[in-house]
């Protein structure tokens, strides 16, 4: 199972919730029904009219009232977590109480924690996911999100405190849960279980109101109270059954995955002991999480984050012991190194122009992190300047890491642009300055995208004004010499992402009625690859021939048809890709990059940038 | 089974969504606070930098300026009290009251700093102290960090106001003691300056 597999299982298990779902209604419904049948039955004698005028016993009318009110219950209860879900991981985070780390305010623990999620980060081409702290003491962690883009990762203050390899295993299963599509799932299974646990707190609360309203009521005037109580008892009922449900549902959805993570952790990290013991610790300490919606989200976390377990079949988790068993039962890791094929070769990333075999083998690399590519990550985090890195990591001066890749060389020009930033904001002019001779003395082509990803979240935690502010600012320092170039439009999607220039919701398409925005796309990367026509050429029919579109190739677009204008919809729309057609595109621009034998720094941006807004993640090693 | 009995259904369907209603702005109210108070976290980073550097200037020019020693205690008891009201808000950055402290605290020590460097003037020596120099620099630094963080803080604030004080919102709100938060400004107009620091 590569990445783009994952994504298919991971869909494929979305399109089995919702029918699931349809019929958990029903089965909700009807159990609603019955209840109020039985209920009215029992007290026919007070509505002599509750038996239909069919003979079936049955007042349709009113089952069609009650039907209507459940599915308008359920379909309430999960638009209403919907809508607390809509701002991705962050919100999720902050609905748990989660205070964000930050280098500067962290502790030496948060530092390290911090420290792992940014080799992980690096490892594995995701941007750093911002990183919230759970005020608990159990041991736990959770991720969250939509995309890879707006993931977020929190940790409880019990879990910080671990030996850094347990953290570490901890930290690569959440990641696990962040490359393989599961957020999007989980996020469902939110929505959906909280449609059903809905009822359950609601019903609570009409049968205490019923059974006061008819105590008031028959001390009153004596009138009949037991519609009244059957209606609450009813709609208790409803709660029971959804909840159950609800509860059956999030747990046979989310143990599968658990395991797949589990299994992921030590893949990546190719160290057993590390979950393995994180986890055994668990079960000596416990993994409870306190916050009031916890519970909404129990299939988020690492562990079972409910204090209070009921049988297996409602656990959110497999049993700690079973997990530990299966850990251990792996494939012993040393030996795994073979089919990582002597893992400095895969390693070494796409943008090594050590020939053309690292190029090709993009599809695999993607959404998978190796212990190889994790010292890669610590060692490319070392090799970048201080002063760079450290401001890339705090909110106020990750803006003038965001500008830097815009500047001109040009002594003139740069003072121009340098000017445009003062008339809005001269301190940030000045940090700009002080910046960009280190800047300057760093391979730009290797530093930005690592760059990219380590301002992410700091980018993230502006307020909204001031993220729109600042994007305007990078998109009026991109157009100052007229032209968009290249460069410049793959820094300013990638910041965009963040910055909140909101993509849009591309529809669901294959690759086959996409062929068009394919070959804008390939013919992008073929302008790249040389000034000679005949290997643009080449690049592009080596592209176009590794995709499953049928016919003969098209013609390659003219220059004037993939400038960034037609490039940026074209990759809008894109997003839409089914998983094969997401992995036969990416392979596709692989092959274009490679087919000269000579990897220019331009086309391996492009590459990375095509693969980071369909979703992809591709990480950035220059050399290994 | 009258049409009583379906008129009660029908309400109580209605009020079960209007729970769900309520829950949905309860959750929305509490993840903009959390979020606010996230800010506030950057505010307080660099107030704390901020308040770091301020013994070290005055242990800098004592030796130049040791005639002015009132308004050098002035500025540390200023640094120490804003220190302390600095950690009461940092406790809970949703106490209208410790951020009011905070401000004020804040706002004196500023007036302190004015005062400082008004007579720093007068002293060449301090001025072309080389690390009184890199100190002042690093301050200057370090109040547009504030200035910018304050107003992330701001926005936070803003949006959880208006979210707690819109109608159906605010009934839950007071109900479950959704508190206004206090904005992070600056007092007056005289005040809004940042010390000038000219060396």
């Amino acid at each position: 199972m590569d990445f783009f597999a994952h994504q298919d299982a991971a869909r494929s298990a979305s399109r089995r919730l919702i029918v699931i779902m349809v019929l958990t209604i029903a089965v909700v419904v009807v159990a609603v029904n019955v209840v109020f049948i039985i209920a009215f039955s029992a007290g026919h004698h007070y509505n002599p009219d509750m038996f239909g005028e069919d003979g079936t016993g049955i007042d349709w009318r009113i089952v069609g009232w009650v039907s209507l009110g459940t599915v308008a219950v359920i379909g309430g209860g999960g638009l209403v977590s919907w809508f607390g879900l809509r701002g991705g991981g962050r919100s999720v985070a902050e609905g748990l109480g989660g205070r964000e780390l930050h280098y500067a305010t962290a502790d030496a623990d948060g530092r390290r924690l911090l420290n792992i999620v940014e080799e992980m980060s690096l490892a594995s081409g995701v941007p750093r996911p911002p990183v919230f702290l759970l005020d608990d003491d159990g041991i736990n962690a959770f991720a969250a999100g939509f995309r890879p883009t707006d993931a977020a990762i929190g940790v409880t203050r019990g879990l910080q405190k671990l030996p850094r390899d347990e953290v570490q295993g901890v930290i690569a299963h959440e990641y696990s849960h962040i490359l393989n599509g599961d957020m999007r799932l989980n996020m469902r299974l939110i929505a959906a279980v909280a449609g059903l646990l809905a009822v359950a707190g609601v019903g609570r609360v009409v049968l205490a109101m019923a059974l006061r309203g008819s105590r008031v009521r028959s001390s009153k005037k004596g009138g009949s109270p037991l519609p009244l109580i059957a209606i609450g008892a009813a709609l208790w009922a409803i709660g029971i059954v959804g909840w159950f449900l609800g509860r059956w549902i999030q747990a046979g959805f989310s143990r599968r995955r658990e395991f797949l993570a589990d299994a992921s952790a030590v893949q990546f990290t190719r160290n057993p002991d590390g979950i393995g013991n994180a986890l055994a610790r668990i079960s000596g300490s416990g993994s409870g999480v306190t916050a009031s919606r916890a519970s909404d989200v129990a299939h988020l976390f690492f562990a079972d984050a409910m204090l209070s377990r009921f049988a297996g079949m409602f656990a959110t988790h497999p049993p700690l012991p079973e997990r530990i068993a299966r850990i251990k039962g792996l494939p012993t890791p040393t030996g795994s190194a073979a089919s990582t094929g002597g893992a400095p070769a895969g390693a070494m990333g796409f943008a090594s122009g050590s020939g053309g075999t690292g190029s090709t083998r993009v599809v695999e690399l993607a959404g998978a992190i190796s212990p190889d590519r994790l010292h890669l990550g610590a060692a490319l985090l070392d090799r970048l300047p201080k002063p760079l890195v450290e401001a890339a990591r705090e909110p106020v001066t990750a803006r003038a890491i965001s500008v830097l890749p815009l500047l001109h060389r040009d002594a003139a020009q740069l003072d121009g642009q340098v000017a445009a930033i003062h008339a809005r904001d001269p301190w940030l002019a000045a940090e700009v300055r002080r910046l960009h001779p280190i800047w300057l003395s760093v391979d730009a082509d290797r530093a930005r995208w690592p760059l990219v990803q380590l301002a992410c979240p700091a980018l993230a935690a502006l307020s909204e004004r001031q993220r729109a502010s600042h994007l305007r600012l990078c998109e009026a320092l991109a157009a100052d010499d007229g032209v968009i170039t290249l460069h410049e439009f793959c820094v300013l999607r990638a910041f965009g992402l963040v910055l909140g220039a909101s993509r849009p919701s591309a529809p669901r398409c294959r690759l086959r009625e996409r062929a068009a925005d394919a070959a804008i796309v390939l013919g992008a990367i073929a302008l790249c690859a040389g000034a000679d026509s005949a290997v643009q050429q080449t690049a592009f029919a080596a592209g176009w021939s590794r995709l499953p579109i049928p016919g003969n190739a098209p013609t390659r677009p003219a220059a004037s048809a993939c400038t960034p204008n037609a490039l940026g919809p074209a990759l809008d729309r894109l997003c839409g890709l089914d998983a094969a057609g997401m992995r036969a595109l990416v392979d596709a621009c692989a092959h274009a990059v490679a087919a000269d034998g000579d990897i220019q720094p331009r086309e391996a941006e492009l590459l990375r940038l095509v693969a980071s807004q369909l979703g992809v993640p591709i990480p950035a090693f220059g050399d290994g | 089974m009258g049409p009583a009995i379906i008129a009660l259904i029908v309400v109580g369907v209605l009020a079960l969504l209007v729970v769900l209603w309520a829950v949905g702005i309860y959750n929305g109210l509490v993840t903009l606070r959390n979020r606010f108070k996230n800010a506030f976290a950057q505010i307080d980073v660099q107030l704390k930098r901020r308040f770091d550097l301020i013994p070290n200037l005055v242990e800098t020019s004592k030796a130049y300026m040791a005639h002015e020693r009132g308004t050098l205690e002035a500025v540390i008891q200023a640094r120490n009290s804003a220190v302390s009201a600095q950690a009461k808000a940092a406790a809970d950055p949703g106490d209208a009251g410790a951020m009011r402290g905070l401000i004020a605290a804040d706002a004196a020590l500023t007036g302190g700093l004015g005062k400082f460097f008004a007579l720093a003037e007068a002293y060449p020596q301090l001025k072309a102290d080389a690390n009184m120099r890199q100190l002042s620099e690093e301050l200057t630094s370090t109040e547009n960090k504030v200035a910018f963080s304050r107003q992330a803080y701001n926005d936070a604030v803003m949006a959880y106001n208006t979210a707690r004080e819109l109608f159906p919102a605010v009934v839950i709100a007071n109900f479950a003691n959704f508190t206004a938060a206090q904005l992070f400004e600056l007092e007056n107009a005289a005040e809004r300056q940042a010390p000038q620091v000219k060396f």
